[in-house]
């Protein structure tokens, strides 16, 4: 076999494994872009705070009223609480602004979270792909 | 429980910044640079004087170790490193395994990624390929390794025994230790083939050989040497730089790799690359 381009596979690997981005496990730094975030308003709907990965789900409005979930993914439970994360620092219903990493394969619904601004102006970060698995 | 509460509050107030600049946000684009928190102020641990002894003499390795200089998390990637990569000598394979790990594509490599296919690091990557502290509880000949990652045990008896004569492989290998002097030396044959020894392909045969040396230079530090004989994947044996485990005042919490199913995208992935062959 000859090698092929490595940024043509990756692009064809993450688009394969975002489709399934709640459930898969995968190595972060493959799938996420730590170089470029994107930020949007939001209201928490869900809260996953399980392993391998967190999950903030949140639903974005835009000027015309339409509503899009966004799904925001976080490392494990135990290395954020570590950093200072816990999941009681989150309320579904929570107005927020989310500042997230870009899926390499462009999915504009999907997010590496980078940090959590509230209201009241505190704001939560999460870490970059490479603070969490496997690049060590 | 108290002591932990207030350990995780601190670290929380240390990591929740009160920045009024949401405000300013909302006009940032895609593709934008984040916003960073402020600098942390944690540094490498000190050495912390004398490494403890055991009531046998041997130095005490027990403790909850975290890898780098930190001791715990940290954000700082400097002290998160645990070994300084461009001093260490890269295996050298032996012609047909370079070939191998050449032909493989980015797919392979997420395919071989414990952290991708849930597999055990087992040894040696507990101490190369992991991110996770560890606890070491040492007794009067036994080493026993408590990892976070997947709740991994390895208990291992330190009176120089010999190996088994005909072990099963399995992940953590067939180990023995013995003292050499204030140096734990793990010696580990018939581990499984599943098992990469990094990231990027290097995949070993029933031939490895693997010996730990973990030595507890001070109260606050753990060393551990790695050395690779592998003769039919290296064309020489392979010995890393000291790998640096920093003590740790907390328990370990769980961590557990779970509902994996990226592996089946990327083995479809695969399929795809090959054109449908094997």
């Amino acid at each position: 076999m000859t090698r092929k381009p490595l940024s043509a596979l990756v692009v064809m690997a993450v688009a394969l494994v975002s489709a399934i981005p709640v459930l898969a496990h995968h190595s972060v730094t493959a799938e996420f872009d730590s170089s470029k975030a994107f930020t949007v308003k939001a209201t928490i709907t869900k809260i996953e705070w399980v392993n391998p990965h967190t999950y903030i789900y949140a639903d974005v409005k835009d000027e015309n009223g339409t509503v899009t979930p966004y799904s925001f993914e976080g490392g494990p439970p135990g290395a954020l609480r570590r950093s200072g994360v816990i999941k009681t620092m989150f309320n579904v219903g929570d107005v927020v602004t989310i500042e997230a990493y870009i899926a390499k394969d462009g999915s504009k619904h999907l997010g590496l979270l980078h940090a959590v601004h509230f209201a009241d102006g505190h704001q939560i970060f999460f870490g970059r792909p490479e603070d969490s698995e496997g690049k060590n | 429980m108290k002591t932990r509460l207030g350990f995780y509050l601190a670290a929380a107030v240390a990591a929740v910044g009160i920045v009024c600049m949401a405000s300013g946000l909302a006009a940032q684009e895609r593709g934008s640079q984040p916003a960073q928190p402020a600098k942390s102020k944690q540094q490498a641990l000190p050495p912390g004087g004398p490494a403890p002894r055991a009531a046998d003499g041997h130095p005490d390795l027990s403790g909850v170790w975290f890898g780098g200089t930190a001791g715990g998390f940290t954000y700082n990637p400097a002290l998160r490193r645990q070994f300084d990569a461009k001093a260490e000598e890269p295996p050298q394979f032996q012609p047909a395994a370079a070939a191998k790990i050449k032909s493989m594509t980015q797919t392979d490599f997420e395919l071989g990624r414990a952290s991708v296919n849930c597999l055990p690091r087992g040894v040696p990557g507990m101490f190369l390929i992991n991110p996770y502290p560890f606890q070491i509880v040492q007794t009067p000949g036994l080493f026993v390794q408590l990892d976070e990652l997947n709740n991994n045990f390895r208990v291992v008896h330190t009176d120089g025994r010999a190996h088994n004569p005909d072990p099963d492989p399995s992940f953590d290998g067939d180990e023995v230790a013995h003292w050499d002097g204030d140096t734990l030396v793990i010696d580990t044959i018939s581990i499984d083939e599943r098992t990469w020894n990094n990231f990027t392909g290097w995949f070993h045969s029933d031939q490895e050989h693997v010996i730990e040396r973990v030595t507890r230079p001070s109260m606050n530090y753990l060393n551990v040497v790695v050395t690779i004989e592998d003769p039919k994947v290296l064309a020489k044996p392979w010995t890393s730089s000291p790998r640096v485990w920093t003590l740790g005042h907390e328990d370990l919490l769980e961590y557990y790799c779970t509902n994996n199913q990226e592996v089946e995208q990327y083995k479809a992935l695969k399929d795809k690359e090959s054109g449908g062959k094997k």
